[in-house]
């Protein structure tokens, strides 16, 4: 039974669940793939036509790995995620692709056994605490119903097991916060017991969507610590999407850059940041003011805007805001390809990205 | 023109073409499928009603004993009723009246409603108070009691009807303005053009109002069908409109003593009653996407 | 409890200090309380004290960046630096004017020097006006020139924030977000004001297109020399645009002084907090970082804590924080803070600071 896994969160008292000791961790389980995405299409049929807003995604996931998909709006990384648990919409409708996990295709899946797998094996939380709890629900109701579902277990026991999720995610007085309606609490504390909720049948994979952003920075902080803490607890791999480069630095193991409903970059993260090979992701980068050192007297600045997913180029999506784009990057999209060890780019010009070392590539200059 | 350029640059060719046909307002109306359903349950009939005077077909009023009850053929297409009235024309004289009844209540209710909610949403607690109590209390009735109620005081009459149902619309035209207002009175532009110093004036004249006119529009449009309703209602309980003048709910009313013989006395002027309602419901709609100004490529 | 004292326009902020410069516009003792009533028939009148005394200096030319959590009551305050809001009590002044409790004669006269530009683009602009319309409405109510004047204005604010003419006839949903926050910023420059109050200009906007207004706000204070008041929760960006910066707790301002003061040795424990919250998008300085996570949650501005605001969250609190509110004073190096152990907690330059909590705390409750 799942829920057997369920540990006990006294860990060592200094350690922080994000840093070092994960990598550690991975090694053991380099090899076994979780969770393998493959060719995956997503569309929008609109009166404006098309949106292709997933263009054949693949992505690996190892088991316990913390994979970050980065993308601005627009760049179909939430849509991506969800259609993992076929939860995209009418007019959205998968077109291709598979997603392997432990055997079974998400994207096969139907009916009763796509139900089985929603919200045990693979869980979500969303960008909006207050949305994504039942406004008219106990905190209680919605966190005993997964577990008596998924994993049966008896009233008491789901009772209890709830009590504990809710200490394990750090809510104070949980006994009390237990009965409450999900307004009586704060934003933080209801992102708080999303985690608990998605954390209760012990997931193989969790998706958080933007799970922060909706949250004040002291608090963010908490909410990632305690993801980072309860996802190693309990061995779930996270799929983690996010537009902030610096939650990426801090949480990730692996990331994916989107854009233009393509994954244009992917790679571990220290390489990614040290050594990018795509130009968004360097002018990314470049275009983020530091906390720290230097201040330049403009700030690298990527022109245009994000393109319109209705009529995405037939070249490369980037190419009208890349410095660096020529007549081929207009014509043909290209290949997205190994540039080092577990590090693709999907760039006609990677090597002359990688190349740049300290200089910048996106002038400052107007 | 110039709304072209950027934001179509990724579209290809075929957006220039169908751009002539969006741009002007006559061809985005008429584009909407809505407004094509709406056009064509209620553009002939409204035709028909308004040039009915000049057709060669017998007057509403007069009296033909010799062919009383006569089913529709060439000469009486509607049939004739127990007097040997032609019911082609009387149907297209009711229609006439309900339109007009119709059209003429929607309008003193979207009027009033917007005016009066406006004030309730953005002149201060104590006006807001006083008039919500109104609207309140008269919401309290049932609408066709109201009306009958109204009709009982002023009398039975064609004016007389508009007005009593306005009376009955106007309080629910003045509760949606209200919060369409007050919904607006904290959106960031309205405080923008309060750093302007735009007086209160401007900022109902140039943001509340056109920001609440079209969904305001469109309950018109069923507040038109509406009273077209309840003026066939009211003329069926002998309430409305006196006879012998014609109107789709006299005309109604006057049949259904013969329903068994001559089925075509009420049924044809209830089936008008069905197309304009049905059409103006899909013109509310069609009128929604055409006032929203972000359907405007 | 805050200091009121009697409002002279010509004492200087720091109390008596002769200062080379006065600044352009000056808020002293400012403060904003909401009667909150509960309930139908027995009303209780609880005041909720969203800003609560609070002083500041915006010098000519210069950026304030105000940072801190939402409910700390920053946007309150910039509302009341534009008169969205009037203040319960205290002053605003300007060219020797107090503006805290002006006339509408004289609002209209500060509308023309203070202006303010809005957080979320698409929600500043009336979707029924065109751009234009949008931004020459100042211009038009204010009766300060023709329209044919007008019409020339609005072309040549376009230019100045980057975008083109023939946009000026279209409508906000037909603009990225980037754009229409140009045109916000276009907007509150109609009128040639002196101090322009930014509320979170950048959080809408999507990563790559913030670091395009960022500088173009840079371009447009080097040539106008006009003032800004930076209101955001992104302390990258505020550290990046601004050259004072202040920091609010509930209601009150907790330290403030000179960027690199603030960044490079912050002397409040919630400033410390805040900074080390904040992500680093760097993978290798985020592992070497040790992380202060903030415990708890902003306490409710309706029911504070006694003494100093901050002492339910604050890891060096004493029993002293409780009994007595620390003033606002000034340090050795040019800044302001507001806590009874400031000196006892500074840092060294140059590094992020860290707590020691423990020796520290015990060294303060020897």
């Amino acid at each position: 039974m799942l829920a057997t896994k369920f540990r006990s969160r006294n860990g060592p008292p200094n350690a922080s669940s994000l840093n070092h000791g994960n990598m550690a961790h991975l090694m053991q389980s380099e090899k076994n793939t979780l969770l393998s995405v493959r060719d995956l299409s997503v569309e929008f049929h609109t009166a404006r036509g098309v949106v292709k807003a997933v263009n054949s995604v693949s992505l690996d996931i190892k088991a316990g790995e913390r994979l970050a998909i980065v993308g601005e709006s627009g760049s179909g990384k939430s849509i991506m995620s969800m259609s993992l648990l076929q939860l995209v919409q009418y007019p959205g409708r998968i077109t291709s692709g598979s997603a392997m996990l432990e055997g079974t295709d998400l994207l096969a899946l139907k009916g009763k056994k796509l139900r089985a797998v929603r919200g045990s094996k693979v869980t979500m939380i969303f960008q909006d605490p207050m949305t994504s709890l039942n406004p008219v629900l106990r905190v209680s109701e919605q966190l005993i119903a997964p577990m008596r579902r998924h994993l049966h277990l008896g009233q008491r026991e789901a009772k209890e097991r709830g009590l504990k999720l809710l200490a394990q995610v750090g809510i104070p007085d949980a006994e009390g916060n237990f009965n409450n309606y999900p307004h009586e609490l704060s934003g933080g504390m209801r992102q708080r017991v999303l985690i608990a909720m998605a954390m209760a049948c012990s997931p193989r994979l969790l998706i958080a969507d933007e799970p922060t952003t909706a949250l004040d920075v002291t608090i963010q902080a908490q909410i990632i610590e305690l993801l980072a803490k309860v996802s190693k607890e309990e061995g779930s791999s996270v799929l983690f999407v996010t537009h902030d480069m610096g939650l990426v630095a801090r949480f990730a193991d692996r990331v994916a850059v989107m854009y233009g409903g393509r994954i244009i970059e992917s790679g571990p993260t220290d390489q990614m940041f040290e050594n990018p090979h795509h130009p968004y992701t360097r002018g990314l980068l470049e275009s983020i003011p530091s906390i720290t050192g230097e201040r330049p007297e403009r700030l690298s600045q990527i022109e245009g805007t994000p393109p319109d997913l209705a009529f995405l180029p037939k070249g490369c999506s980037f190419a009208d805001r890349c410095p660096l784009s020529d007549e081929v990057c207009i014509e043909t999209q290209p290949a997205s390809l190994t540039v080092a060890s577990d590090h693709t780019a999907a760039c006609h010009h990677s090597d002359v990205v990688a190349s740049l070392g300290e200089r910048r590539l996106f002038d400052a200059e107007n | 023109m110039a709304t072209a350029g950027i934001a179509l640059r990724r579209s290809g060719a075929w957006v220039e073409t169908v751009k002539d046909l969006r741009t002007s307002t006559a061809g985005r109306f008429f584009s909407n499928r809505s407004n094509q359903i709406a056009v064509l349950f209620i553009g002939p009939v409204v035709v028909l009603a308004l040039i009915a005077q000049w057709l060669p077909i017998q007057e509403p009023l007069e009296i033909n004993i010799v062919d009383r009850f006569q089913s529709p053929s060439l000469g009486h297409p509607f049939g004739t009723d127990g007097l040997g009235r032609d019911l082609l024309s009387r149907t297209l004289a009711g229609l006439r009246l309900s339109l007009w009844i119709g059209f003429a209540a929607a309008m003193i209710a979207l009027t009033l409603g917007v005016i009066i909610g406006t004030m309730a949403g953005f002149m201060g607690r104590g006006v807001d108070r006083a008039i919500s109590v109104v609207t309140d209390v008269m919401l309290s009735f049932p609408t066709l009691l109201l009306v009958i109620g109204v009709v009982a005081v002023m009398g039975p009459g064609v004016t007389q009807i508009i007005i009593a149902i306005a009376v009955a619309d106007t309080p629910r035209a003045i509760r949606l303005q209200r919060s369409l207002a007050m919904g607006l009175r904290s959106r960031p532009y309205m405080d923008a053009a309060r750093l302007a110093s735009a007086p209160t004036r401007w900022i109902l004249v140039r943001h509340v109002i056109p920001n609440t006119i079209a969904p305001m529009i469109v309950v018109a449009t069923l507040y038109a069908s509406n009273a077209i309703q309840a003026e066939a209602a009211l003329s069926f309980l002998g309430l409305g409109i006196v006879p012998p003048e014609p109107s789709l709910g006299n005309l109604v009313a006057d049949g259904r003593n013969y329903l068994q013989n001559a089925w075509w006395i009420s049924t044809i002027p209830g089936l008008c009653i069905a197309i304009v309602a049905i059409g103006l419901h899909f013109l509310s709609d069609g009128v929604r996407d055409f006032l929203d100004p972000r359907q405007r490529s | 409890m805050q200091k009121t004292e009697a409002l002279s326009p010509t004492e200087p902020a720091d109390g008596g200090d002769a200062q080379a410069t006065t600044p352009l516009l000056r808020v002293r003792g400012i403060q904003k309380h909401f009667a909150s009533s509960q309930g139908l028939f027995r009303r209780s009148h609880r005041v909720v004290r969203a800003v609560d005394g609070v002083d500041l200096d915006i010098e000519a030319g210069k950026t304030l960046g105000l940072v801190g959590e939402s409910g700390c009551g920053k946007t309150t305050l910039g509302r009341m630096l534009v008169r969205l809001d009037s203040p319960t009590s205290g002053g605003i002044i300007l060219d020797g004017h107090n503006y805290g409790a002006a006339t509408s004669h004289e609002l209209k006269q500060y509308r023309q020097l203070v202006q303010m530009v809005f957080q979320d683009p698409m929600a500043s602009l009336d979707p029924r006006m065109t751009i234009g319309q949008s931004i020459s409405e100042p211009l038009t109510v204010m009766r300060i020139c023709t329209k044919k004047e007008a019409h020339k204005r609005v072309h040549s604010l376009m230019q100045s924030v980057g975008l083109p003419e023939e946009m000026a006839n279209r409508y906000p949903h037909q603009l990225s977000g980037g754009q229409r926050q140009r045109v916000g910023i276009a907007r509150a420059l109609a009128l040639e004001p002196k101090v322009i109050v930014l509320d979170e200009p950048t959080s809408a906007l999507d990563v790559s297109v913030r670091a395009q207004v960022i500088n173009l706000l840079r371009d447009l204070q080097r040539d106008t020399g006009i003032s800004f008041v930076f209101i955001s929760h992104d302390l990258s960006t505020v550290r990046y645009i601004s050259h004072e910066v202040a920091v609010m707790y509930l209601g009150t301002i907790v330290e403030r002084g000179p960027v690199d003061q603030i960044f490079e040795s912050p002397r409040h424990p919630y400033t410390r907090a805040l900074l080390a919250a904040i992500p680093i998008p760097d993978p290798r300085k985020e592992k070497e970082r040790q992380r202060y996570v903030l415990t708890g949650e902003l306490p409710s501005p309706a029911n504070p804590p006694s003494g100093c605001a901050f002492r339910t969250r604050c890891p060096i609190v004493t029993d002293f924080c409780a009994e007595s509110a620390p003033q606002l004073e000034r340090t050795e190096d040019g800044g302001y803070v507001a806590c009874h152990f400031a000196s006892l907690a500074k840092s060294e330059s140059g590094s992020l600071p860290v707590f020691t909590d423990v020796r520290l705390k015990e060294s303060i409750q020897q």
